[in-house]
């Protein structure tokens, strides 16, 4: 639709919640704009711009660095954006929050990990797993995940393709897994949104990485599965560019009546005015748009009377674990390499309380073109490395381990003294690993140590994180029925201002283990169909002026 | 659609100006005094082109080669050795041997070149 200043829903962020609300609002019919501080990338952006692994200059970037750990290869791809544009400052030695400017945010990085949380996990929230279950349904048909139904309590089944077969990597875990004997140890076909169906358009091609942004856009995201099917709508307007400042409200302050926003094509300030708006624009940056809303009335920022905003904030602990199988030494490769991470391993360990929890990650077995493997092989001579190099090539297998986060009141996100390059006020992060944390990843490496040597692990390399590199930010505007207790309630509205919703990692009040984003998605497409209906009865509308509206 | 304007477009790769000042010719004759130091010259050699390219767009990389090649005086002297380059060295040594294994030629002695054209291939 031509660039319009009204619209019945005004969606800021177009990731995981952004893009899954705009496709069934328009769907619906609904006047829709999407505001998105980034731009589309090009088409050929991960095959020839930014392709995955050595595809281009041998996997060396302007800020490659050696020596270098490993296990942080992953975040210094190249889209993450800097402390000068992002919501953060980014000083080093802090919480390290990371976001992608661009159309789709960091679904252009999504390894693609789709699990359902289970009806344990949603104990805690205003809605339960049988209000979710329809809406998980209808996502996995949306986005397309493989996958295969195992029937464990804890891991809800869905609807899925047929995954990659595994590897011999895969069936190694698989059975050191099975020789633990323990009945909630489990090592399964990994559950992806990824096109597995060779043949068809955007199908998986066996990058062994997903990462880095797939080449064939055959893991989901917004811009190549849903934006083509409304983007010819005459109700639907991405408008990329979009830095969304504040929001702002009518005169009793009751709704929104304005997204304001910064054009970074010409630095101007423009409005937006919109019946209902949705913030779809991640765990840290949704807190800074209300901190930023901050008027007369509500000088801490909007949605926080309860100085909740912010607080909370969690990210998965992990632990991962990096090492070469004896047993594969030698080996040549004769199999699909696939999407890299075939396997979902999941368990559940004791602390030293006498209480247990659960935990759930991955296996990794892919090409190591990139040579990070060399930084286990520092002390050997030239020659030597140049033999175990091609020995060993085919044997490394990566655990990453996750736990569930926990809601410590003082890891917050807080207003910030720091501005950006558009001179917006930033926010700032304080964080602490919480000593259960600490416990939890002690225990988890036990784990994986334990099964990696059961599949003749060599030397093992292990690391341990929360400091942000989980990258599943949650709790900063959580759901909860009691205003003292969240800052949205089970309909994902705000608490105070009748048509502000809040749709992202932010309302996810207790992060359980499981990978977050097919939650995100399925709470977007459960508010889209409340959405529908609050607009189809009129009730949105019901205070917003639009006389003067085309 | 087209990167934001008031950003670094996306993608775009930064040409360190520490080597400001030379011609092609000359930043390739520094890194081929550097290749000549490395193990594995023999093999890195014939990729001088390249190497020389993302040397330059490396920041650790390009600043390193800047720093020795001042300590080293070497556009007058046209000569490296490995006492002189100092606490570059580990760097400068690491990155050539990060081009040896990620090279075509290593590659394709462990069966995985082409990349991205034999992946799925069972």
């Amino acid at each position: 639709m031509a660039e319009s200043d009204f619209c019945d829903v005004a969606v800021v962020g177009t990731g995981a919640g952004g893009g899954i609300l705009a496709y069934k609002l328009a769907r619906a019919g609904l006047r829709v704009v999407s505001l998105e501080h980034g731009e589309m990338l090009p088409e050929d952006q991960f095959r020839t711009v930014m392709p995955p692994g050595a595809g281009r200059d041998f996997g060396i970037g302007p800020d490659t660095a050696w020596p270098s750990d490993p296990h942080d290869s992953l975040f210094t791809h190249p889209l993450f954006a800097d402390g000068n544009v992002g919501s953060t400052a980014r000083p080093p030695g802090g919480f390290r929050h990371f976001q992608v400017l661009a159309v789709n945010g960091l679904q252009n990085l999504w390894n693609g990990v789709s699990v359902r949380f289970s009806a344990q996990d949603f104990e805690t929230w205003p809605v339960s797993y049988r209000d979710m279950a329809p809406h998980y349904d209808a996502v996995e048909r949306l986005i397309a995940v493989c996958g295969t139904a195992e029937g464990i309590a804890e891991l809800p089944d869905g609807i899925y393709l047929p995954p990659k077969p595994l590897r011999p990597a895969d069936r190694l875990i698989v059975n050191a897994v099975k020789s633990l004997g323990e009945p909630d140890s489990h090592a399964i076909p990994n559950r992806k949104a990824i096109n597995t169906k060779a043949g068809t358009a955007r199908a998986c091609i066996s990058t062994g990485m997903c990462t880095s942004g797939c080449p064939v856009g055959a893991v989901y995201k917004f811009s190549t599965r849903l934006l083509p099917e409304i983007a010819g709508l005459p109700n639907y307007e991405l408008r990329t560019g979009a830095k969304v400042v504040r929001l702002i409200r009518d005169g009793d302050g009751s709704r929104i009546t304005e997204v304001e926003y910064i054009d970074l094509r010409d630095g101007g300030r423009r409005r937006l005015r919109a019946r209902t708006v949705v913030l779809a624009a991640g765990a840290v940056e949704t807190p800074r748009i209300l901190f930023n809303s901050a008027d007369e009335a509500d000088p801490s920022g909007l949605c926080n009377r309860q100085d909740r905003v912010g607080a909370g904030l969690q990210d998965n602990p992990k632990v991962v674990l990096s090492t070469s199988l004896l047993r594969l030494w030698g080996k040549r490769r004769d199999y699909d390499i696939g999407y890299g991470d075939l396997l979902i391993l999941m368990s559940q360990a004791g602390l030293p309380d006498g209480s247990s929890f659960r935990f759930i990650g991955h296996a990794i077995h892919g090409i190591p073109d990139v040579p990070h493997y060399l930084a286990g092989m520092r002390q050997l001579p030239s020659f030597l490395k140049e033999r175990l190099a091609r020995l060993m090539f085919h044997s490394y297998v990566t655990l990453g381990l996750f736990c569930r986060g926990d809601a410590t009141p003082t890891n917050r996100v807080r207003r910030g003294r720091s501005l950006d390059v558009y001179g917006v006020p930033q926010v700032e992060v304080d964080f602490t690993i919480p000593a259960s944390s600490h416990l939890m990843m002690d225990a988890m490496a036990a784990w994986g140590r334990r099964v990696l040597r059961r599949a003749s692990a060599t030397s093992i390399y292990a690391t341990r994180d929360n400091s942000g590199t989980g990258i599943h930010y949650a709790g900063t505007t959580a759901m909860a029925d009691d205003p003292r207790h969240g800052v949205v309630d089970a309909d994902l509205r705000s608490h105070g201002i009748d048509n502000l919703y809040i749709c992202d990692g932010g309302v996810i009040p207790d992060l359980p283990d499981k990978h977050l984003t097919l939650s995100i998605m399925a709470l977007a497409h459960r508010l889209a169909e409340h959405l529908v209906t609050e607009q189809h009865s009129g009730r949105a509308g019901a205070k917003v002026r639009t006389s003067s509206v085309a | 659609m087209t990167a934001a304007r008031a950003e670094k477009p996306v993608g775009a790769s930064e040409h360190t100006d520490l080597m400001r000042g030379h011609d092609q010719g000359q930043a390739e004759a520094l890194v081929s005094a550097f290749i000549g130091l490395s193990p594995y010259r023999k093999a890195i050699a014939p990729l001088l082109g390249d190497i020389t390219r993302i040397a330059l767009a490396n920041r650790q990389v390009g600043e390193a080669l800047a720093t020795v090649e001042r300590r080293a005086d070497f556009r007058r002297t046209g000569r490296l050795d490995l006492a002189g380059l100092g606490n570059e060295k580990a760097v400068i040594l690491a990155f050539l041997e990060h081009i040896r294994f990620a090279s075509p030629d290593f590659l394709r002695s462990v069966g995985e070149w082409p990349l991205g054209e034999i992946r799925g291939r069972v």
